[in-house]
């Protein structure tokens, strides 16, 4: 509900929002040119009363008929010259001419755009629209943020997500107070303009107060005009010419009022109302009139709203289309079997487009959607098919956050108020802790809510097609019939490498290490792309990760990466597995082989971008992305390495880097334990030896980053218990700071 | 049809009258050229004495400025007169208002006056901008916004 107040009055004003903020962002030099193009002495802020500067501006402006004070302080005199009118600015003090002021025809042109695009007051109603449309979305952008923030407490955190949701969630957060007042200050003037709020008689009521005597005193003399100071001075406007009945009319800080020219005195004074004191604050607001500093802040909130459009929209288009396309999808209403994926990517999609295809084929109707689309009916449905993988430690993957809160609204029923019945598939690796444990809840909860358990739950390690086949075959007792599931693993977008260096460690071991680098084919690149690919924030670092699918192979297998994009090099450490397709195609290849290979982020394995010291804690191979770090430590923030390895003599990968990087500053300190060696010992035995040091640097706000086999890890995780428990912390506390990072493989 | 034959009766015979009595005048209103748009003008009749007689023409769509074109507006503050229908937009700079107008005979070469106040945001107003007599020919230049004020007729 929240979500679709945010998205769709976006949708509706996307192009009129960037409109009115391109424009708005050239109006918000205007203050920052009219400053430096003002006569320098117009700017100085003289101690004058209106009396004398209205009288010496009369003496030097023939025909003057009114003079006006802008927000920044200068005056300016508007005349009759031979030519038609005239505009000067004026000394403050003196009331001395210095010189014509020509408000710009670029901004009068920028500015006519932005308030009425030249549409009249049709381009008005556009206008005040964008404004409302920009305020509903500042509002719902705060509601959205905390809400996906986990509270208002936690407005601030770090955000997650893909590019441009961070994108979107960080610069809302930067620009929601500016945008806001945009938004609130200009639907006020709409309103105003229209006489929707406000007095409409303002301005426009025909009232004519005169001057009581024939003669005309001195303008100096004007006693009503000697009263008001010069700062709170808005607008003064002469008596016509000849004229002795006519009167001053004067506009302050705090009203409007005639000024009687025969006798000095204020004849009539209107102070302003709320609503035009309201309506004043809001101009000045809206405008940065008044400095030219605040008008670029305006500036930089305008550049932050196309922003906002651009990835919003981008956020939109992505969560809008299912990030596969599903041929012949049947509507979930009519649909007699109903697949709900839970995917944070496109591959557990992958085996939901297989399924809907096998089934399809027997003759049903079936419908795909996102489990954040579950129904409290489906009429026709009989049987409810649940593909889910787990996110971090047993959480909902993307397409699945809402699944739970949905299905505690009530479980869904077909038209008979029939409970369905259900299986679920969990997608997982059990090389990871926590494997399929989203599936598992999921399971759990649907019975709990009355549906019928169909099947029991089955996993699919590591995306393995034989296990799906499998599970499609047991299907006939189910469904009565026999379910030929031929899954085709959607190939991932792949560039090409060639193979410059490798390293090799222990060949002669049983486990052969190498360490190879490979550089990206560029031939087919223009240098804007090869350019772009450098810079983008986009752009790859040490600790994502080097996807390769094996020639034959099914599925592809991801290597953490030891260095980053602005390296020119792709880095890996291969470990040579026992029948492991992969790494023997990998370890077999020459210097020049080209291979076919892709990137992916893994933004919960980066080094973040502070100054807090590192400990980094690898063995083996997992060596890889904490070399990245520490190689791209280019600030020289504290680090500290603890690795082990087999046995000094095979396998110290990186032992020449090490040496380097401790000696140039960029690796502080290095711990290295060697299970073979002469002192048979592990890394968590280095860093128990520690334990002071280390508590140390966690008391300092150290971020501990893991790397290499689950036993490593939890033997390390052991380490870091101890060492917390006598600082009254644990790897929970610091995993939520996300202090505690692992890439467990 | 009977109706529609019945209402151009009355109207023409409420037409025809009238313009036995006046005259089609036209009047030209030019502006000098100045970088500034929305001029708000009111054209207007006013006797030898300056008395307000008879509104010709207001341009500027919004009624709430209006005041800004004080000469007139003070002249009209005081009649029953109604503008509906002499109305139109606002004028740039360097622009020409052709306004024609039924004015009654007796005020022809009879010692009236056109007379144009002007306004302009921020510019300020200008009541009185420019007068020509009220006489075939009859032409006055501006002192503010505009440039000259021609009658014809």
């Amino acid at each position: 509900m929240l979500r679709k107040f945010h998205t769709y009055p976006a949708l509706i004003s996307a192009v009129l929002i960037v409109f009115m903020a391109i424009t708005g962002l050239v109006l918000s030099f205007e203050p920052l040119v009219a400053h430096f193009s003002t006569p320098a002495s117009a700017s100085a802020t003289a101690p004058a009363n209106v009396a004398s500067l209205a009288a010496g501006v009369a003496d030097n402006i023939a025909n003057v008929q009114r003079i006006v004070r802008k927000p920044s302080g200068e005056i300016i005199a508007y005349s009759f010259g031979a030519d038609g009118p005239v505009a000067s600015y004026v000394d403050p003090a003196t009331g001395a001419n210095l010189g014509t002021y020509s408000p710009s025809a670029f901004f009068q042109f920028f500015t006519e755009l932005h308030r009425s695009l030249f549409l009249g007051d049709n381009g008005r109603i556009l206008t005040g629209l964008a404004a409302l449309a920009m305020a509903i979305l500042s509002v719902g952008g705060i509601f959205l943020t905390a809400r996906r923030m986990g509270g208002f407490r936690h407005f601030f955190a770090k955000a997650k997500g893909t590019l441009s949701q961070r994108l979107h969630v960080e610069t809302g957060r930067l620009s929601v107070i500016i945008l806001s007042v945009l938004a609130v200050s200009g639907l006020y003037m709409s309103l105003t303009f229209f006489g929707l709020v406000g007095d409409s008689a303002a301005g426009g009521g025909f009232f004519f107060p005169q001057s009581s005597g024939d003669t005309p005193i001195a303008i100096s003399e004007l006693s009503a005009l000697q009263d008001v100071n010069l700062k709170d001075l808005r607008e003064l406007d002469y008596p016509a010419a000849g004229d002795a009945t006519d009167v001053f009319t004067l506009t302050t800080a705090s009203g409007t009022g005639y000024i009687d020219q025969t006798n000095g005195e204020m004849i009539s004074f209107t102070p302003n109302s709320w609503s035009e004191n309201l309506y004043q604050t809001f101009y000045i607001l809206h405008t940065g009139q008044s400095s030219w500093i605040y008008a670029l802040l305006l500036g930089a909130g305008a550049l932050s709203a196309i922003g906002l459009v651009i990835a919003g929209l981008v956020i939109w288009w992505k969560r809008g289309a299912m990030p596969v396309r599903i041929k012949g999808n049947d509507a979930a209403r009519s649909a007699d079997h109903v697949i709900l994926v839970g995917s944070e990517g496109r591959s557990t999609w992958g085996f939901a487009k297989t399924l809907h295809a096998a089934l399809k084929a027997e003759g049903h109707k079936v419908h795909v959607g996102p489990m954040n689309a579950l129904a409290k009916r489906y009429d026709k449905a009989e049987k409810l098919f649940i593909l889910t993988s787990t996110y971090g430690d047993g959480d909902a993957p993307n397409s699945a956050k809402n699944f739970l809160s949905r299905l505690g609204k009530g479980a869904p029923v077909n038209h008979d108020r029939k409970p369905l019945d259900y299986l679920v598939l969990g997608f997982g690796d059990r090389s990871f802790s926590h494997y399929c444990a989203y599936a598992q809840k999921v399971d759990q909860t649907l019975e709990e809510a009355g549906l019928k358990r169909a099947r029991p739950l089955f996993t699919i390690d590591k995306q393995s097609i034989q296990q799906f086949a499998e599970w499609g075959r047991g299907l006939t007792e189910v469904i009565g019939e026999a379910v030929t599931l031929h899954h085709v693993a959607e190939q991932n977008k792949t560039q090409a490498f060639v193979l410059e260096t490798r390293r090799d460690f222990g060949q002669e071991f049983q486990r052969p290490k190498s360490i190879l680098r490979f550089r990206p084919v560029e031939e087919n690149k223009t240098t804007f792309q090869r350019l772009l690919a450098r810079f983008l924030p986009e752009a790859w670092q040490a600790g994502d990760l080097f996807g390769i699918t094996p020639p034959n192979g099914a599925f592809a297998r991801y290597y953490s990466l030891a260095s980053s994009a602005s390296d020119g090099f792709v880095e890996i450490c291969v470990s040579k597995q026992p029948g492991g397709q992969c790494s023997t195609y990998l370890t077999e290849l020459k210097p020049g082989d080209r291979i076919e290979a892709f990137f992916r982020e893994n933004t919960g394995f980066r080094a973040p971008k502070d100054d807090k010291p590192l400990i980094l804690v690898g063995a083996g191979s997992g060596i890889a992305p904490l070399l990245g770090f520490i190689r791209a430590n280019a600030n020289h923030r504290e680090v500290h390495l603890f690795w082990g390895g087999a046995d000094p003599k095979y396998d110290f990968l990186y032992r020449d880097e090490l040496m380097h990087f401790r000696q140039d500053g960029r690796l502080t300190g290095a711990q290295i334990a060697f299970s073979r060696g002469q002192t048979r010992e592990y890394v968590q035995d280095k860093l128990r030896a520690d334990s002071i040091f280390v508590a140390n640097l966690l008391q300092e706000g150290a971020r501990v980053m893991v790397c290499g086999g689950e036993d490593m890890a939890s033997g390390v995780r052991q380490a870091f218990s101890e060492i917390l428990s006598p600082l009254g912390k644990s790897i929970n506390q610091l995993r939520n700071d996300a202090r505690y990072a692992e890439d467990v493989f | 049809m009977k109706k529609l034959a019945l209402a151009l009766l009355v109207s023409t015979a409420l037409i025809v009258p009238g313009s036995a009595m006046a005259a089609n005048v036209n009047v030209s209103v030019n502006l000098k050229n100045y970088g500034a748009g929305g001029t708000y003008l009111a054209v207007y009749v006013v006797d030898s004495a300056g008395n307000y007689k008879q509104t010709l023409w207001v341009a500027g769509s919004r009624s709430r400025y209006w005041g800004h074109l004080s000469g007139w507006a003070r002249g009209i503050s005081g009649t029953n007169d109604r503008v509906d229908g002499l109305t139109g937009p606002s004028l740039g700079g360097g622009r020409t208002l052709n306004v024609s107008a039924n004015i009654a005979d007796s005020m022809l070469d009879a010692g009236y006056y056109v007379v144009v106040d002007s306004a302009i945001e921020n510019w300020g107003q200008y009541p009185f901008d420019a007068a020509a007599p009220l006489s075939n020919g009859g032409t006055g230049s501006g002192k503010g916004f505009v440039n000259s004020v021609t009658v014809q007729y």
